[in-house]
């Protein structure tokens, strides 16, 4: 049981090969980051897994089951993702926003109700849940939005397990939210949730993630452990920086200093 | 900030309004009639006078068509502003109403004897047709904001010649309804057009209300909506459907009445806020009563004389939609 690429290729209108035999599993309750420079192919591989894009060759597959057979609404309540942006032009308050994430379910107002509270107050953004989401700051509109897609997998069901995919989630964050949300994504994941982020960070996939996984030029080039993978070689090979390894004080995790 | 107390305010205004104007409309015309006589004709307490004839045979169905034509246009609008994701996007302006008017007019020219609902048949067909010549063009160059707007222009410009031919061909009596159809009017309205009309509300309200959180979810992005567990584009599609038919039928007995749809729409949002759940049921509500108004404007203002429907709602819709321009452009940069 698990999201699944199976030996994905996606090529682009022009012929060019966007993504090539790509194989990676997300298990369910691990937190999986996607790290690789601008242009490697992340959001593409994101997008084909959440079933956005249709890979040229080879499958995507949902607990056990191709994910493009699946019903729009079941898989919805199976799959969540947050995109890198979304722009909204209308007074929303955040607390409607959020409500969006039940869209799926027909689990009725008042339960609904609960979640919304539940997930508003997780992301610390209760106190934003009145104010119209258009005024609203740039991080502020990210924890709305993440509540939203945590809302929609909030509760177990019984189709399967659930996976959460981030498309860069602390975009546009200040350094404590941005610790904040990846604390709550993985205190999220560890109800047994998959989780796959994209980030540009070392540092913060090295602390938060089970497993890292490099993309380059559309190929998986690298996975593994943070202090197995994240060498001061492959690291110099693959993002062009000098580092030095220290580790983490409290938690012990290798963290990337740029010499 | 669009609490239940705004919602229900709204609510009221709007039913006060409708009341006090539907008295006002009855009882205004060629013949007065007192504002107690009418509700004593309504309940019927007095039966059977010529002002019985007159309220029952003329004003009752043309208040009536009135507003149900207004609340397909209300709740057209608002649709159409939610699948195309902008806000200037009225059926009137990308073309539905366009296409739908030159199918009717040449229903009526080609098959001038045929049953009542070929008219509202021919005009569900052109404009459906005319949508999608609209999102064609739109696709093709390049699909950005205003290019939808510009082109349903294109659109309303070949279907506007469409109707000036055939008024060529028509004799006297087609080229006074056609006349008539551009210009929108309510005076040839009947029991049979209401009936009609009023089947027509019913059939495409049910799927157009139901569909309010796939609009929601579209508000914030196809690849959002995708993943929130919606069909985009057979939810898209089976909304453009629905939403021409109500056109069609708005358009079929009364001619194209511009701006209804763009207009509400925008005055509800600011009561309610952006959710089609009250979005879509108060513009039909709005806009039904908008109709009711305008056409009593248009009788009264130079009575005896009628003005055309069309002229009173573009001369309110007109204004508006530059300044809807003029902020969505302000909103943008």
């Amino acid at each position: 049981m698990s999201l699944r690429a199976q030996n994905i290729s996606l090529r682009g209108k022009d012929g060019a090969a966007l993504l090539t035999d790509v194989n990676l599993s997300l298990e369910p309750g691990e937190t999986l980051a996607i790290l690789g420079q601008n242009g490697a192919g992340k959001s593409t591989f994101l997008r084909t897994l959440a079933g956005e894009l249709s890979p040229s060759k080879g499958e995507i597959v949902l607990e056990d089951r191709e994910l493009s057979s699946w019903p729009d609404e079941h898989r919805a309540r199976l799959l969540a993702v947050l995109p890198q942006k979304s722009h909204l032009n209308f007074a929303f308050k955040a607390q409607e926003i959020v409500a969006f994430g039940r869209y799926p379910h027909q689990t009725g107002y008042e339960q609904d109700q609960q979640l919304i509270t539940q997930a508003l107050k997780f992301v610390d953004a209760w106190h934003l849940r009145e104010r119209d989401y258009s005024q609203l700051s740039g991080g502020e509109q990210q924890r709305v939005q993440l509540a939203r897609v945590l809302v929609q997998i909030w509760q177990p069901v019984s189709l399967g397990h659930r996976y959460l995919l981030l498309d860069e989630p602390t975009t546009g964050l200040d350094l404590h939210h941005q610790e904040s949300l990846f604390k709550q994504v993985r205190q999220f994941a560890r109800q047994g949730i998959g989780v796959l982020f994209i980030t540009h960070d070392l540092n913060l996939a090295a602390r938060y993630a089970d497993r890292i996984v490099m993309i380059e030029c559309g190929m998986i080039v690298g996975q593994g452990k943070a202090r197995e993978l994240l060498t001061p070689e492959r690291i110099s090979m693959h993002f062009g920086l000098e580092v030095q390894v220290i580790d983490h004080p409290k938690t012990g995790s290798p963290q990337f200093l740029v010499l | 900030m669009h609490d239940s107390g705004k919602i229900a305010l709204f609510s009221l205004g709007l039913v006060m309004v409708l009341l006090s104007t539907f008295i006002i409309a009855i009882s205004f015309g060629g013949s007065r009639i007192a504002f107690a006589e009418v509700i004593k004709i309504m309940t019927w307490q007095q039966p059977s006078s010529v002002a019985h004839s007159i309220i029952w045979q003329i004003r009752l169905p043309r208040v009536l068509l009135g507003f149900v034509v207004g609340a397909l246009l209300g709740m057209a609008g608002a649709v159409s502003q939610g699948v195309f994701r902008n806000p200037l996007a009225e059926p009137g302006l990308i073309g539905v109403s366009g296409g739908a008017s030159l199918a009717a007019v040449a229903c009526i020219i080609l098959w001038p004897d045929g049953p009542l609902w070929r008219i509202p048949l021919a005009a569900f067909v052109g404009g459906l047709l005319a949508t999608h010549a609209t999102l064609g063009i739109a696709k093709a160059a390049g699909s950005q904001g205003l290019t939808l707007i510009l082109a349903g222009l294109a659109v309303n410009i070949i279907a506007g010649a469409g109707v000036g031919l055939g008024s060529y061909f028509a004799d006297a009596n087609q080229w006074r309804l056609i006349t008539f159809w551009q210009l929108g009017s309510l005076s040839t309205a009947n029991w049979p057009k209401l009936w009609i009309t009023l089947s027509l509300l019913t059939l495409t309200a049910i799927p157009l209300l139901s569909h309010w959180r796939f609009l929601n979810a579209l508000l914030l992005g196809e690849s959002e909506a995708r993943h929130l567990g919606f069909n985009v584009k057979r939810n898209k599609n089976i909304c453009i459907l629905w939403m021409a038919l109500a056109v069609a039928a708005a358009v079929a007995f009364c001619g194209s009445i511009g701006f209804v749809g763009l207009i509400m729409p925008h005055v509800v949002r600011i009561f309610t806020g952006p959710n089609h759940k009250l979005v879509i049921p108060f513009s039909a509500l709005a806009g039904g009563c908008f109709l009711v108004v305008a056409d009593l404007v248009a009788r009264a203002l130079f009575a005896p004389l009628e003005l055309p429907l069309g002229v009173i709602t573009a001369l309110v819709g007109g204004p508006v939609f530059i300044s809807l321009m003029v902020r969505q452009h302000r909103r943008r940069a």
